[in-house]
């Protein structure tokens, strides 16, 4: 019963930061064991192997959460670079599988950009998880035009529907 | 025609030899050929704060590897990624240069009222060639990012008369010798007709 989040955002300053803040503290109200990998902090460099920590995380992982931007309609390279080692290695254990994120453009938009970040997870990512967990999604669509107040409403909306998506 | 190739070399040894068919058989075709190689030239495909700071500033291009390979793109007409498909997308290393290199003043410019404008109109020919383990139904069913990622989001950055191609190389877990010098064949004559 452990929650693995995944985090990939350079700037401290960023929005991304509040949002991956809310994951956090949605779960620890639970009372959930929780890691968090946040791969710019850790300086994960996609040349060298998995950490190993990172490894023993997912080993006992029933949850994975991942916390990004959209960018070029899917997720940092650096994530997909994570990604691909992650689940080279397995991803064993893993029976729900969530993604928070946000999208500069609007809905339509990125329907016709093709959504090409939601298909990774959902499909590739997904087929290599034993369970075939449901992927499920908190998204903010359109934040380039977005103003404060839907901003801070997404936020509520990450810290009270995390805990539920995840098992 | 000038083109622009970039090739993520990982792996195998497969793609490689794509690669140097692809170059031959546009310079075969009388087309003068840039090539990034992302292994050779290490380049890095992590964004950085850096980067992401000043992504939507006036000079976007910290990195210099990022800059000259956005002055290639600039002086391109013709541009061809080589990959193999990891994880159903473009690997994190192509990712990473898309992310780094079409930045705002690139690929596309921000209006202040219009939102992204395509800015790639010189770029009139757009080729994918990628290798993929798994057969063509079970790419079909599982979707082709990064053939999505291509040929429709960087198209759309193209002048409307960007011709978008795509040549894939599926199987590749169980290809033979011959399945793989027939597909190198494919890829010089269509390269050398571009």
């Amino acid at each position: 019963m452990s929650v693995v989040v995944v985090a990939a955002h350079p700037c401290e300053e960023s929005y991304a930061t509040a949002v991956l803040g809310r994951v956090m503290a949605g779960l620890s109200a639970t009372g959930r064991d929780t890691s968090l990998i946040d791969l710019y902090a850790a300086d994960y460099d996609p040349l060298l192997p998995l950490p190993v920590a990172d490894a023993n995380a997912l080993h006992a992982a029933t949850s994975m959460v991942l916390v990004h931007p959209t960018w070029w309609t899917s997720q940092p390279a650096i994530l997909l670079a994570w990604l691909d080692q992650a689940s080279a290695t397995g991803l064993p254990g893993v029976r729900s599988l969530v993604s928070v994120t946000t999208l500069g453009g609007s809905r339509l938009a990125n329907y016709i950009g093709g959504e090409s970040g939601r298909r990774v997870v959902q499909r590739a990512v997904r087929a290599r998880c034993l369970d075939r967990p449901a992927h499920r999604r908190l998204a903010l669509y359109g934040l380039d035009r977005s103003s404060d107040l839907d901003r801070r409403a997404f936020l509520d909306r990450v810290e009270q529907r995390i805990a539920g998506l995840v098992r | 025609m000038r083109v622009l190739l970039v090739v993520d070399p990982i792996r195998d040894g497969f793609v490689p030899e794509i690669a140097a068919a692809t170059a031959s058989a546009l310079e075969a075709g009388g087309h003068a050929v840039d090539v990034v190689d992302l292994v050779a030239e290490r380049f890095p495909l992590v964004m950085t704060g850096a980067d992401r700071r000043a992504y939507f500033t006036d000079e976007p291009l910290v990195c210099p590897q990022a800059a000259a390979s956005a002055a290639l793109v600039r002086a391109a007409d013709g541009l061809v990624f080589v990959y193999p498909t990891t994880l159903s997308t473009v690997t994190p290393s192509i990712k990473g240069w898309i992310e780094r290199t079409f930045v705002p003043g690139v690929a596309f410019t921000i209006g202040d009222r219009t939102g992204a404008k395509r800015g790639m109109s010189n770029i009139r020919r757009l080729v994918g060639i990628s290798t993929y383990d798994d057969s063509r139904m079970h790419v079909v069913r599982h979707g082709d990012n990064g053939r999505r990622l291509i040929q429709r989001n960087v198209r759309l950055c193209g002048g409307l008369r960007t011709r978008a191609s795509w040549l894939a190389h599926y199987d590749d877990g169980r290809a033979t010798d011959t399945d793989r010098s027939a597909f190198l064949a494919q890829v010089q004559r269509r390269m050398s007709r571009l």
